[in-house]
């Protein structure tokens, strides 16, 4: 009974409900904007609402955050320009979508996953949340490094001229990941002495440049062309359309849920992870993937949501933040008087639902905003080219600079913007670059500590067959790079093929 | 409810090489092999499998590996400037890598780093680049056969003027008064 009480708190608040709305929807458009994150819109909050109470001041900043997530999606989709790490994975559909004049259709698909993820995680959250805490907790470095290469084995599924061009480009986007101080012995790498690289390339400033700036150079080579006229007849999806995707849905949502709920690790990872899957076992999509596939809008889009409830699982239960924005709200809570952790389920119950409850709130405003304006934001596409590409690098060059207020970070951002232009003149795959940037901390960090602990390779390699988690991630890579090989490519032809006949 | 048609462009494997795309690699080889040397003096200055010098060489190693396997794999295929003479494969190359207009906006970017760098003001800066490249890109509205139209231009001009200010009054508002973001 207590348990339903605190759920229904915000509903006999008229004020947390507004402040839910409110949130979402500046979430929805923030997100959209390359260079706002969730992060810096919820750190903003936690100055802006000091003074206010713990359910408002929340209220608030879980609206933005459920609006952010999703949002990122939408500039993806419109112009290929991720508004976050996180809609990566979704451009490389949904843009293919909006060429197609089918911009409509790729928003509504990501709202209405995005919604049944957030759903989805929040479920997770308020019923499973010690289990997935303690599995999250006895993640070793082992496992995240196998989590890390599971990531970077996307490579292989973009769609590119060979498979060395993809490892290239992840190998460039890990290098840059590498540059700047080393977080475990200070030592300072490719820095030329130029005190600007100490701290490092912001991903975020590399995928601004590389998708945005870039994109632009190579729009602004065929100005002549058009805008395609976009069909915003029918957005929403059927319910037989959403039902087709069910399963893809929950196997999605579940990896988002689990790799959300392991701290370092959030959406960005997730939505990654999944649309690797999703190309992998998908069998025979109505269009290909890379060309606008449904499934590659699916997968990502309810993984990305599914990670915010998943975040909250080791931040409540055991005070350790999933990711950057709960990290953020920890200090919030703290700042409020009250301290996430083992005790919090009996010091503050109340909390943990109210939560949960706003989360919930939070969705159903998604299904709302995220619908809505999904006609006025085509229109952006529909803006001619010549206006349109000028004012996309002042707001990528905007962007850029408000991460950390550098002028450097723009100078950096405007030249990782030629090379993606001349990676994507050249057809080099830009995708796997941004994916070895954001994906490089992780790996690296965890590879030194595995060895470090484990004294060799051999020693790092053999606790594979030691560790369960580790194992099955191990063969589940096995079985991605089997399948990337020409031999099975070849088998699986012939297999349909006698099927065929 | 109706797909469209299956995409028939060539795929990537099929697609012809660019002038200078095969050059690219060379670039990619000159590139790991630079900071393949940087890494190995690290990896001198610290060496283990745990260093900080560990992650780096691989990966610098690996950009080598990838550089040389293109340029092996792509050397004898064709390219739209197989059978030209040097000059013409540079000028193709050029004309590949920097068409007129990215020329023209990679010279304003750059002039637009310079504005920045000199501190003459974010917006000024900002609104400058914006209008003259809009302007730039609707050359083809007023100018032909090398003439100006200048009632076209006057009215290009001005609306590029509208949408310059539209552009720097969202920034004002999102990223100036909302975020509280201190501009350039």
């Amino acid at each position: 009974m207590d348990v339903l009480s605190y759920l229904l708190i915000p509903f006999q608040q008229p004020m947390l409900i507004l402040l839910t709305a409110v949130g979402t929807f500046a979430g929805v458009y923030v997100g959209a904007i390359p260079g706002l994150s969730a992060t810096m819109a919820v750190s903003l909050l936690v100055s802006f609402t000091y003074g206010w109470g713990t359910y408002e001041s929340l209220a608030l900043m879980l609206g933005i955050f459920v609006g952010t997530v999703y949002g990122g999606s939408r500039s993806a989709i419109l112009l290929n320009i991720p508004g976050a790490p996180s809609a990566v994975a979704t451009g490389l559909d949904g843009y293919p979508m909006a060429l197609k004049g089918e911009a409509g259709k790729a928003m509504g698909i990501a709202t209405t996953q995005s919604v049944i993820g957030t759903v989805l995680g929040i479920i997770v959250l308020a019923v499973a949340a010690p289990v997935v805490s303690k599995f999250a907790v006895n993640f070793s470095s082992m496992d995240y490094l196998l989590l890390a290469v599971m990531g970077m084995m996307m490579v292989g599924s973009l769609n590119c001229k060979s498979i060395f061009r993809g490892l290239l480009s992840a190998a460039v986007g890990l290098f840059v990941g590498t540059i700047g101080m080393d977080s475990m012995t200070a030592v300072r790498r490719f820095t030329f002495d130029i005190s600007y690289l100490n701290s490092g390339v912001s991903f975020v400033v590399a995928m601004i440049g590389l998708f945005g700036v870039s994109e632009a150079l190579i729009q602004i080579t065929s100005l002549d062309i058009k805008g395609v006229k976009q069909k915003v007849d029918k957005i929403l999806p059927s319910l037989s359309t959403i039902k087709k995707y069910i399963p893809l849905t929950l196997r999605s949502s579940a990896v988002g849920v689990l790799v959300g709920a392991l701290p370092g690790a959030g959406g960005d990872i997730a939505a990654l992870l999944t649309y690797d899957q999703a190309k992998r076992t998908v069998k025979n999509p109505e269009v290909p993937f890379g060309e606008g596939a449904v499934e590659g809008l699916v997968a990502p889009e309810s993984a990305n949501n599914a990670a915010i409830g998943g975040a909250f699982i080791p931040m409540l239960t055991l005070g350790i933040p999933g990711d950057a924005v709960t990290a953020v709200l920890l200090g919030a809570l703290q700042i409020h008087g009250l301290q996430p952790g083992p005790n919090l389920m009996t010091s503050s119950p109340d909390l943990f639902y109210v939560i949960v409850s706003v989360l919930l709130v939070a969705s159903v405003f998604l299904v709302v905003f995220g619908l809505t304006g999904v006609k006025l934001f085509t229109k952006i596409v529909e803006v001619p080219k010549s206006i349109l590409m000028p004012i996309i690098i002042i707001l990528s060059v905007v962007g850029s600079f408000a991460l950390r207020k550098s002028l450097f970070d723009i100078f950096w951002m405007l030249g990782f913007g030629v090379l993606g232009y001349f990676m994507k003149r050249f057809d080099y795959p830009v995708a796997p670059c941004v994916l070895g940037v954001i994906l490089c901390n992780l790996l690296e960090n965890n590879y030194r500590r595995g060895i470090t602990l484990k004294k060799s390779i051999g020693g790092l390699v053999g606790s594979i067959f030691t560790e369960p988690v580790a194992l099955i991630l191990f063969l589940v890579i096995i079985v991605m790079v089997g399948t990337q090989t020409n031999t099975y490519k070849n088998w699986k032809k012939k297999r349909e093929e006698k099927r065929a006949h | 409810m109706s797909y469209p048609k299956k995409n028939t462009d060539p795929s990537p494997e099929e697609k012809p090489f660019r002038s200078g795309e095969k050059g690219f690699a060379v670039f990619w080889l000159l590139f790991g092999g630079y900071f393949f040397y940087q890494s190995m003096k690290l990896y001198q200055k610290y060496p283990g499998l745990d260093s900080c010098a560990a992650v780096p060489l691989f990966v610098t190693g690996v950009i080598v590996v990838c550089a040389l396997i293109i340029l092996l794999i792509d050397r004898k295929k064709p390219s739209e400037s197989s059978g030209k003479a040097a000059g013409e494969v540079f000028k193709a190359t050029l004309h590949t890598m920097f068409p007129l207009d990215v020329l023209v906006t990679v010279l304003l970017i750059l002039l637009y780093c310079v504005a920045l760098n000199l501190r003459l003001g974010f917006y000024p800066s900002t609104s400058i680049f914006l209008w003259v490249a809009m302007t730039w890109f609707m050359r083809k509205n007023y100018l032909a056969a090398g003439r100006i139209d200048q009632k076209v231009l006057v009215r290009t001009a001005g609306k590029n003027l509208i949408w310059t200010a539209l552009a720097i009054i969202f920034i004002l508002i999102v990223f100036t008064y909302l975020f509280k973001v201190v501009l350039p």
